[in-house]
């Protein structure tokens, strides 16, 4: 591989232990997957932050590369924690867990991160098309690529975490042009428009199907959310990280002819529906939306849904995963909240936290949740929308 | 008494004689594997014996799971695979796990973990030699 004289440096030991370690890496698995140089990136993304996830051993790495004196290099985020930040919650159950998971936030904190706590960072900063990221979270790297054209690969936690140190990944994969072409062509003829929770179920039967492809969709996706929960289902059940489509595309410039295709009808979208569905709507203890993270105003545009609809009170829980940033802001809802009987989970989500014991059943419109909560949890989940989770619940 | 003696492309550095696992389905670490005895979805343990697979699936937490299992004495002495992606590249390196990729998968199909196997992996070139 083709280093600079400044990487040399970093290379040698010359800015210190950890940014020599941290390169390290990247040269090392650049080199075994034939990339030709590093690229300079402008934000780093680290997901495994969650102790339940790493527990101790991903503790220590992160910890040592705070000792060996790591510092960001670049605007570097991190993914959700297992636990709730700012507020209480459900979640925070175990003493010991919870000194643990704010020992590693501690290190990240330390290290330059700033506090996101969040799958969404391109809340917090818009990528700009073309611009290099080095980002872990599957969700995040696929949004991305998606809907923002930044360019990025799925890197494991301990590379963007290399990165956010260096400011530096790889010349590979997703990051070159000609890797970026669509593959296989994908028609959409389902009658279902691509609002919640059918986009993440479209999502949910790509990735299963293609695996590791580039699709192209010949559909127009309605709203930047829909295009969330597509990208996140699609990179939870396979490895797609970069779908084209009519609002990322000008259909005139690729060559159909030459692509394999696939048509994705009513079946296909029942299919994958019964396949993920274990449960009823009758049967579930909560309603779980947010993964990826819903935003403050979504908070706000429930709260208000239930007004206009003179719902006192839900009689089982709406859960919301927001960023942790919210924390603070979320104090200012407690009464209300509690009143409708809502509950935040202000930079946490589902999926990484500790669910055992908690709940048995679940229903989401989140494909990604439908995807995780069987395998990590034993949870059973049924898919509705929120308007029938408030319809059935609301009194 | 069966030979084979394979040249691959070595990514992690290594030498390891020891039993093998032969793994047959994708490997996801995170999830499948568990995370503290090292123990596979079909009950196999992964300690002291070198892992061979066609592929893993690569959660981003993957690096964390190898690295964690290493330092519990709890992962495999080495890792030969067919094709290998960055998140397993990424724990192998952490971890200090001897890696290669490369191998055939019709040899996957004839082996078993009945074989041993010395492994020299001096990236980027690395010798298999497994004997059933």
């Amino acid at each position: 591989m083709y280093l600079s004289k400044d990487e040399e440096k970093i290379l040698s030991g010359e800015e210190g232990e950890a940014k020599q370690l941290a390169l390290k890496l990247i040269v090392r698995v650049g080199e075994a997957l034939g990339a030709q140089k590093l690229i300079d990136i402008v934000h780093a993304h680290i997901s495994g932050i969650s102790y339940d996830n790493i527990g101790d051993e991903g503790l220590q790495l992160i910890r040592d590369f705070w000792e060996k004196g790591g510092r960001t290099s670049v605007f570097s985020t991190f993914n959700p924690a297992g636990i709730s930040i700012g507020i209480e919650s459900p979640l925070n159950t175990d003493k010991e867990y919870v000194k643990k998971q704010l020992e590693i936030l501690k290190y990240l904190k330390l290290m330059g991160f700033k506090e996101s706590y969040t799958c969404t960072p391109y809340e917090i900063r818009e990528p700009k098309p073309y611009e290099h990221l080095a980002w872990g979270e599957s969700s995040a790297v696929a949004v991305a690529n998606t809907l923002y054209n930044a360019y990025t690969n799925k890197e494991g936690g301990p590379l963007a975490l290399a990165s956010a140190l260096v400011g530096k990944t790889y010349y590979w994969g997703l990051h070159l042009e000609e890797n970026r072409k669509p593959n296989i062509l994908v028609k959409y003829k389902a009658s279902y428009k691509l609002y919640e929770p059918y986009s993440g179920l479209l999502g949910y039967y790509i990735g299963k199907t293609l695996g590791d492809a580039i699709p192209f969709i010949d559909i127009h996706f309605p709203t930047k959310r829909s295009i969330i929960d597509y990208a996140a289902a699609a990179a939870s059940t396979g490895n797609i990280i970069l779908t084209k489509t009519k609002n990322n595309t000008v259909g005139r410039d690729l060559d159909f002819d030459y692509m394999d295709k696939i048509v994705v009808d009513d079946t296909e979208i029942k299919q994958v529906l019964d396949e993920v569905s274990t449960a009823t709507i009758d049967e579930v203890d909560i309603f779980f939306t947010g993964c990826p993270h819903k935003t403050f105003s979504d908070l706000l545009n429930l709260i208000e849904k239930l007004q206009i609809l003179h719902i006192n009170r839900l009689t089982k829980p709406i859960w919301i995963a927001v960023p942790g940033t919210l924390g603070r802001k979320l104090k200012k809802l407690t009464k209300i909240l509690v009143e409708k009987n809502i509950q935040v989970l202000p930079g946490s989500c589902l999926v990484v936290s500790r669910l055992r014991d908690l709940v048995n059943a679940v229903a989401t419109d989140s494909l990604k949740t439908a995807f995780y909560l069987p395998r990590r949890h034993r949870v059973r989940v049924a898919i509705t929308t929120l308007d029938e989770f408030i319809k059935h619940y609301g009194r | 008494m069966d030979i084979y003696v394979l040249k691959l492309h070595g990514i992690v550095e290594g030498v390891v004689r020891a039993k093998l696992v032969v793994y047959r389905e994708p490997l996801s670490f995170y999830g499948e594997v568990d995370k503290n005895t090292g123990q596979l979805p079909d009950g196999r343990y992964l300690a002291n014996h070198i892992l061979v697979l066609k592929q893993t699936r690569g959660s981003t937490v993957a690096p964390y799971i190898l690295y964690g299992l290493a330092r519990k004495q709890k992962a495999p002495l080495a890792i030969i695979v067919t094709k290998a992606e960055p998140m397993l590249i990424a724990g192998a390196i952490l971890a200090q796990i001897p890696l290669a990729e490369g191998i055939p998968t019709e040899i996957i199909e004839s082996i078993h973990d009945n074989c041993y196997a010395k492994a020299t992996i001096e990236p980027p070139t690395a010798t298999i030699e497994v004997q059933c």
